[in-house]
């Protein structure tokens, strides 16, 4: 119990320090409340507007994990084309980086165009952005086999199939999770950056629009809100991985 | 009975290295054979071949088929256990893909028992010792049946007491018929390790590699570990390692 405390409470405390260092600084210096409004004001408007925060919340998190659900399909497959056809990895993977390299919020514009202002072109543009760290980590994962291993599937006469399923993918596994937290991040971004170039609702659209009536408590809460629901399911997902497929991680264990 | 004939192996680069020159080698049936020789001599490549893993540039590889069908099963330095898996899944991998009857995974856990592995079915490599690893790689490559297991090098990164425990048992594995296996090639390059387990050494020479001599170890077949002591052992030795040099 004591090496648990050990562990986590500093970051436990942090945020109180913070916070408390938050209010003091708006105080002392006087700081008006548009430019950085009070952690009290942003708390009292969070519990005023909670139903609506919660329901753009929910608008805004189904863009992004349908997006990330679609992003973990196509990139687990692209990535499985990748090692079975490798003429498909020598042509699509420069594009894969391309979508990429290409800011998120430069992307969103085209695929609202294309697919409509709705919630598919969001979910779309979540999805786009983040498909190259799944399919990255995937390469990664699949490659990084020892020789020895590949020599014993061959030893085993194992066709490609089956070193690919019973060797390649399982040794994926800690790699597929390092990738699809990354592509959460992105999958998140690429919902609210399509939101920010058009919607109604969702909560990219709750700051943008507070941000146009200086309503910098409002946008706050909503950054608030995006955080913590991203934070929770970024911790579901390293919870899964603990819980289920512990041991497919690479431990150094003594 | 694996006959070998003026086998030869070339590794084509940028800097072609001829790994194995002009072998001609008979493996009997029933014998337990050593390769050794100093170190990048070709000793893995040439059991490899023997093995059917590897194919040689020129020069042929037979297999008589007068008891049966052969089959070969290979033990490497490295145990090179799937991390997620635990020690009876990892034995069951060939079987997977080779698809084999129920009945071969049927006998798992008597042959994690024979290998000294009982209380350990579930225990994942993580939890295992670098001993006990091996010993899961071994009941591996013998869950298949084969009738010739090839070595390299297995008990190279272990300890010595753990090491002459292995050669023990792996010897009384042989000896005893517990299993399917009828000939061992076994690939070392310690000596002592050679002229306990064998009933013949080949000395391979470097660089390219090739058959300097061969040795017959004249040492009863009961082999307990006191002959390690012995005055024949020490006799053997000495001339195996004077022919490395």
């Amino acid at each position: 119990m004591n090496t648990i405390l050990k562990q986590f409470l500093p970051a436990i405390i942090a945020p109180f320090v913070g916070i408390a260092l938050w209010a003091f600084i708006v105080r002392v210096f006087s700081i008006p409340s548009y430019l950085l409004p009070s952690p009290q004001s942003v708390l009292a408007s969070i519990s005023n507007s909670y139903p609506t925060l919660l329901y753009d919340a929910g608008i805004t998190f189904s863009e992004a994990l349908t997006g990330f659900a679609l992003c973990i399909v196509g990139g687990t497959l692209l990535s499985i084309s990748f090692q079975l056809w490798p003429i498909t990895r020598r042509t699509l993977y420069p594009y894969l980086v391309a979508t990429r390299i290409a800011p998120i919020i430069a992307v969103a514009p085209f695929l609202l165009l294309w697919l409509g202002n709705g919630f598919l072109a969001k979910a779309a543009t979540a999805a786009v952005v983040s498909t190259f760290f799944t399919v990255i980590n995937l390469m990664k994962g699949f490659d990084e086999v020892s020789g020895g291993a590949r020599e014993l599937m061959r030893s085993l006469s194992a066709t490609r199939f089956q070193v690919l399923l019973k060797l390649q993918i399982p040794n994926a596994v800690p790699y597929f999770f390092a990738g699809i937290k990354a592509a959460l991040a992105t999958s998140i971004a690429g919902a609210v950056a399509a939101e920010f170039v058009s919607s109604n609702a969702g909560l990219g659209h709750l700051i943008l629009t507070n941000y146009y009536y200086f309503r910098t408590a409002e946008m706050f809460g909503a950054l608030l809100v995006l955080i913590a629901g991203g934070v929770l399911i970024f911790g579901a997902i390293s919870l899964t991985e603990r819980v289920f497929f512990s041991h497919y991680s690479v431990r150094r264990e003594p | 009975m694996i006959r070998l004939d003026d086998v030869t192996k070339v590794y084509y680069g940028e800097k072609s290295a001829t790994a194995l020159q002009g072998i001609t080698m008979e493996i009997a049936g029933n014998e337990f054979v050593s390769i050794v020789g100093p170190s990048g001599c070709g000793k893995s490549t040439l059991l490899k071949i023997i093995g059917g893993l590897i194919n040689p540039t020129s020069g042929s590889r037979t297999v008589s088929t007068d008891n049966g069908p052969s089959s070969f099963s290979f033990v490497f330095q490295d145990p090179i256990l799937m991390r997620w898996r635990t020690a009876r899944e990892n034995v069951r991998l060939p079987l997977e893909i080779q698809g084999c009857s129920l009945q071969k995974e049927a006998g798992i856990p008597e042959l994690l028992k024979k290998l000294g592995l009982d209380g350990f079915e579930d225990s994942y490599p993580s939890e295992l010792s670098g001993g006990m690893q091996q010993r899961v790689a071994i009941a591996r490559a013998l869950i298949s049946e084969p009738t010739t297991l090839l070595l390299d090098e297995p008990f190279a990164s272990l300890d010595e007491i753990t090491r002459e425990r292995l050669n023990d048992e792996l010897l009384q594995l042989w000896k005893n018929k517990e299993t399917t296996v009828k000939n061992v090639v076994f690939v070392t390059h310690n000596i002592d390790e050679a002229v306990f387990l064998s009933d013949r050494v080949i000395v391979l020479s470097g660089r390219p590699g090739e058959v300097k001599e061969e040795f017959t170890i004249d040492l009863p077949r009961e082999r307990t570990s006191d002959v390690r002591y012995s005055e024949h052992f020490n006799s053997l030795r000495r001339k195996i390692r004077a022919t490395i040099v």
